[in-house]
């Protein structure tokens, strides 16, 4: 059990870049409307948090420091100011949109509009994110999160051709009939949830909470190598189980609600019941994610003591962050609007982010004054300047082709 | 999320708008169709949550429709969409009322007008989708 | 924790090893960034770094543009009662401990930050930050100071100038102490494409005009 719990950061961080509320409902929408035919898309994504978040956590395992530390270090203070103002919109918005999604689970799990919820949802997060241990929080989320395999078993049950999908994700084009734009929009989303920048923020600063050594490295790879492709094994699933049920609809998906009627039609009520807790404890994780790596990218630019690992009062200023950043969550929800739209939106913008983020990293990595002897091997920098290039690439594509297709519509 | 204004009759293609709602509408429409005829594997707050969003969103796609003014040309086609997409928008809330109210009975029949407005709504949208375009689109 | 060697009592750069480090005291809690570094001239024509400078005072003038001016302004502006807004505060390095991947001082975190002392006796304090904005006209033309290299006891050694901002070099530039190659191989190949006429002068060729905001090389 130990040894399980050894890799809850990597699965909790995996959470909140693969199943959080906003791909919950983009992979069953790709998965309605485009098949498999992204699937590679995603698999593209898993690699590249792989690489950077193994480099970022092995930064904090050897040097303590993490990631937004380094970006304000290594590209000055304008260039990290513009990155934090950046990411902090990205990650507070995604908050909101957290919270909202927890409140919308629990109006499936009580038939309560997830309008009178919202502020309490809001409330307990913050509570837990102010009282409760890290390994807690990390533990709790990231165990209960994997209740959210039931996709895998309901895929397995509701008896697909597997032909069929095995050729939808060998496509490498749209179905009849999406268009090209509309399917390189959503690709585009996928991969910028996947690279999403608060995950790295929040891996990072996780290992630093979690006291990670050089010893640790071992721990650290793991958690990487498994969180991660576990969170694409789960987005590929819901997108499988929303393409066999609701693609002969020729339907969209814009809800919570119809992102888990395969799992009920496959597995009725148990199954749907796990799907359920599987909904609350991702989308209430992703919220403890974002709501900390706001205070964690706002304390490591201007240098206040930050993290769940020491006092609160030791910590003030953080956790003040974490309190504005609630209520100005819930300020936002305030107005009715819909949350999933809010991290559908945000998620593109934070592709902009991406190579502002990742860069620093990939230097850091490389020098041998932080690292000593654990810089990257020729191996890690190919691959990473592999994905800068498509980082570089995403990034510049993302507004246009939001504008262009008009959000995917 | 499309334009915030509405659209003149040059500026706007009213047939991607119609499109898009009609899309919008025989979604909510085919959600619920399912979610009535698997009512049996789903809890009660569920059921009823999905009815309730997909009577929402049907109602705000058909709104947003219903502001864009179609070209001339396009007139009785226009009043062909709003008036099916209004009757669709009557029957999710029938089968929101009958979901709220636990009537078992009445989904049988409900499932039935749901399958033949979603058959509606598709010979709708095939018809559409043929028509030329009012302007040309890259 | 970290295994890196400490620089701070052997050859350093200011921009890459110090500037906008974190600054960690001796029990273990984070104090602030080093936002800035004091340079005060000594008597013979030798500059030296003596203190660690942090703060809102410190930190913005450091961002550049007619925007950082702006916020600069607007900081001033709301706390114009105050005698001392413009102050940043210090931290002497006879308080550093080391420096490695951060800066680690010798006492503890309660209290650390005092405020740089206002208009009072003593050298003219400057600032690094100030030293990097002003323009420097070398023999090849108009450049900026990239980086400064100091020596064990702080005293500026040379500077490194070139075009575009401090830092820009990433720590890609061949020098002694430094192991070479430091990968990837492309971005090592394009940052020093970018910065291939950037170039170390000996600080005895360097004569800076604080009040003019410039500094000139001789020879």
């Amino acid at each position: 059990m130990k040894k399980l719990l050894n890799v809850a950061l990597g699965v909790l961080t995996a959470i909140g870049g693969f199943v959080d509320i906003g791909d919950l409902v983009t992979n069953a929408q790709v998965g309605a409307r485009f098949g498999l035919s992204l699937a590679w898309v995603t698999i593209l994504g898993v690699v590249g948090i792989i690489v950077f978040s193994e480099m970022s956590g092995r930064i904090a395992a050897v040097s303590g420091r993490a990631t937004f530390d380094l970006v304000r270090e290594r590209l000055g203070p304008a260039m990290g100011m513009a990155n934090l103002l950046g990411s902090m919109g990205v990650t507070l918005l995604t908050y909101v949109a957290e919270i909202g999604g927890v409140a919308l689970a629990f109006q499936l799990i009580c038939g309560v509009d997830y309008l009178l919820l919202f502020p309490a949802v809001g409330i307990l997060v913050w509570l837990i994110l102010w009282r409760a241990k890290f390994s807690v929080i990390e533990n709790l989320f990231g165990l209960l999160g994997l209740a959210l395999i039931v996709f895998v078993v309901a895929l397995f049950h509701l008896g697909p051709d597997w032909s069929q999908l095995g050729h939808s994700a060998v496509s490498f084009h749209p179905p009849k009939p999406e268009a090209w734009s509309t399917w390189a929009y959503y690709g585009v989303a996928l991969f910028g949830a996947a690279m999403t920048p608060y995950e790295v923020f929040f891996f990072s600063s996780g290992g630093v909470e979690e006291k990670w050594g050089v010893k640790d490295i071992g721990v650290m790879r793991t958690n990487v190598l498994l969180g991660f492709p576990l969170g694409g094994v789960l987005s590929v699933a819901i997108a499988a189980c929303s393409y066999v049920v609701f693609h002969p609809l020729g339907a969209s998906i814009d809800t919570l609600g119809q992102v888990g009627m395969p799992v009920a039609i496959a597995l009725g009520k148990i199954g749907l019941a796990i799907a359920l807790l599987g909904f609350v404890a991702a989308t209430f994780g992703a919220a403890c994610e974002t709501g900390l790596s706001t205070g964690y990218s706002i304390a490591q630019y201007f240098g206040w003591q930050w993290g769940k690992g020491v006092r609160t009062d030791v910590a003030a200023r953080f956790h003040v962050v974490l309190l504005l950043s609630t209520v100005v969550a819930l300020g936002i929800l305030a107005t009715t609007i819909d949350p999933v739209q809010v991290t559908e939106a945000s998620v593109v913008f934070s592709a902009l982010a991406l190579p502002l983020t990742y860069f620093p990293i990939l230097v850091v990595a490389n020098d041998h004054d932080y690292m000593g002897e654990h810089v990257n091997g020729r191996m890690m920098n190919a691959l990473a300047m592999i994905f800068m290039v498509v980082l570089t690439v995403v990034a510049l594509a993302a507004i246009p082709l939001m504008i262009w297709t008009r959000m995917g519509a | 999320m499309s334009a915030c204004a509405p659209g003149t009759p040059d500026e706007d293609s009213w047939r991607v708008d119609a499109l898009r709602s009609i899309g919008d509408v025989s979604s909510a429409v085919s959600s619920v169709q399912l979610a009535l005829q698997h009512h049996d594997r789903l809890f009660g707050p569920y059921l009823q949550t999905v009815a309730v969003q997909a009577e929402d969103s049907a109602g705000t796609a058909s709104t947003k429709l219903s502001a864009v003014q179609p070209p001339e040309p396009y007139q009785g086609r226009s009043d062909t969409v709003t008036s099916a997409l209004d009757d669709a928008d009557s029957l999710l809330t029938d089968a929101r009322i009958a979901v709220v109210r636990r009537d078992d009975s009445a989904y049988a029949g409900l499932i039935q007008r749901l399958t033949k407005t979603s058959d509606r709504l598709s010979r709708l949208e095939n018809r559409i989708r043929a028509l030329p375009d009012d302007r040309s689109r890259p | 924790m970290p295994e890196t060697a400490d620089r701070f009592h052997d050859r350093y750069d200011a921009v890459l090893h110090l500037l906008d480090r974190q600054v960690i005291s001796s029990d273990g809690l984070l104090v602030c960034k080093v936002d800035d570094l004091e340079l005060v001239e000594t008597g013979d024509g030798v500059l030296v770094a003596t203190a660690l400078l942090a703060g809102t005072p410190a930190l913005l003038p450091r961002l550049s543009g007619r925007l950082g001016a702006v916020v600069r302004d607007f900081w001033v502006r709301m706390g114009d009662e105050q005698a001392d807004r413009r102050l940043p505060y210090r931290i002497d390095f006879a308080l550093v401990a080391e420096l490695t991947s951060a800066v680690t001082l010798t006492r503890p975190r309660h209290g650390v930050l005092a405020r740089v002392p206002g208009e009072g006796g003593g050298p003219t304090r400057h600032r690094l930050g100030e030293l990097l904005s002003m323009a420097v006209e070398a023999p090849e033309g108009q450049r900026r100071i990239l980086d400064l290299r100091l020596d064990e006891r702080h005293r500026v050694r040379s500077l490194v100038i070139g075009h575009g901002r401090p830092g820009a070099m990433l720590g890609y530039d061949e020098r002694e102490g430094r192991t070479p190659n430091q990968g990837p191989a492309l971005v090592r190949t394009i940052v020093r494409a970018l910065h291939r006429h950037a170039r170390e002068v000996p600080f005895d060729l360097v004569r800076i005009d604080w009040q003019e905001q410039r500094v000139r090389l001789a020879g």
